[in-house]
């Protein structure tokens, strides 16, 4: 009640000083109200993806994508990995990686649209899986191994006008 | 309480000045961030040495000498090396007579360098054994010498063998 009274009050104070300016023309104006809510969305992504023998001989680790949040409905949020790494060990040679993430996109839970093949609706729990693998089968030879794997984060297909994201953890 | 008062004073205002945007959002926002991959591959190794000997001695000086060939094969990290030291002295014992002959045994390589352990057999590096003994007279001969085999990485070490596997030919 006090709250819809100050709000009154308030709104009554500053049409009022813009009343006192049009009563002397008589004429009566309307006001467009608008109002953009921005989204908010946290990413998660792995800390560390550990690869290990594979029966193919090669080595592999999987690692999981989680979004959270709410966003837009016309919007989503890309989380797209590098499609290759390198992996280093003192000593030896570099031995490339190859990166494949089924999920890309994450939409709204209330989109409404069709979803593409790397999309996916903002769902409780990791939505999408990923694979870091050595290429063409490669075995890693014996040491200590170390590469990083970047992510690209953004929301994207956002109106001019809003809908910014929170970041990414 | 007054922070509710502040806040409906605040969206009147908001209100009041219309069209403005009353929060200042970008389109779309990126991030980048990264995971670290990490591969552990453990050391592992084959020995290659005889399983049996056959000495041959010349009966017009009772030497008697054989040889033979060791190596390493596996897969070792770079600073590591494998040591395979025969025993430097053996006897050789008659069977019937209980005659004793004191056999020297030698080896052109002891030290298997990671640069040295093939994956395969077929590309082994080898060092050849030799072993030489003087008063061999007829009868039959046996003895039995060892190879004290390690995996170190702060030169020869022998005396504490780390795991250790090997394969007799």
């Amino acid at each position: 009640m006090r709250l819809l009274a100050a709000a009154a009050m308030s709104g009554a104070l500053c049409i009022g000083s813009l009343g006192s300016a049009l009563t002397a023309r008589a004429e009566t104006q309307s006001v467009t109200v608008t109002a953009q809510v921005d989204g908010s969305y946290t990413v998660t992504i792995p800390k560390e993806i550990v690869l290990t023998l594979q029966e193919d001989g090669s080595h592999a680790g999987e690692y999981t994508v989680d979004v959270e949040g709410t966003i837009a409905d016309s919007t989503y949020v890309s989380v797209v990995p590098q499609p290759t790494i390198t992996l280093s060990s003192e000593g030896r040679e570099d031995v490339p990686c190859d990166v494949s993430q089924g999920v890309q996109k994450f939409h709204s839970r209330g989109y409404a649209g069709e979803l593409a093949a790397d999309a996916a609706k903002i769902a409780d729990g990791p939505e999408a899986s990923g694979t870091v693998r050595t290429q063409d089968g490669q075995h890693l030879a014996s040491g200590h191994w170390q590469g990083t794997l970047l992510f690209d984060i953004n929301l994207a297909g956002a109106p001019a006008a809003g809908g910014a994201g929170q970041g990414a953890e | 309480m007054k922070k509710k008062r502040f806040l409906a004073g605040l969206l009147a205002a908001a209100m009041c000045l219309g069209g403005m945007p009353a929060f200042s959002a970008h389109a779309a926002e990126s991030a980048q961030d990264s995971s670290s991959v990490v591969a552990e591959v453990d050391s592992h190794y084959s020995v290659i040495i005889p399983k049996s000997l056959q000495m041959a001695v010349d009966t017009a000086t009772w030497h008697g000498t054989a040889g033979y060939q060791a190596s390493v094969v596996g897969d070792i990290e770079p600073g590591k090396s494998v040591y395979v030291v025969p025993q430097a002295r053996f006897d050789m014992v008659q069977a019937d007579g209980g005659a004793i002959v004191d056999t020297s045994v030698s080896q052109t390589k002891t030290e298997w360098p990671s640069a040295d352990v093939k994956a395969e057999e077929a590309d082994a590096i080898w060092g050849d054994g030799s072993l030489s003994g003087d008063g061999f007279q007829p009868g039959d001969w046996s003895g039995v010498f060892y190879f004290n085999i390690a995996a170190d990485d702060s030169g020869l070490n022998v005396e504490a063998p780390g795991t250790r596997s090997w394969r007799r030919t």
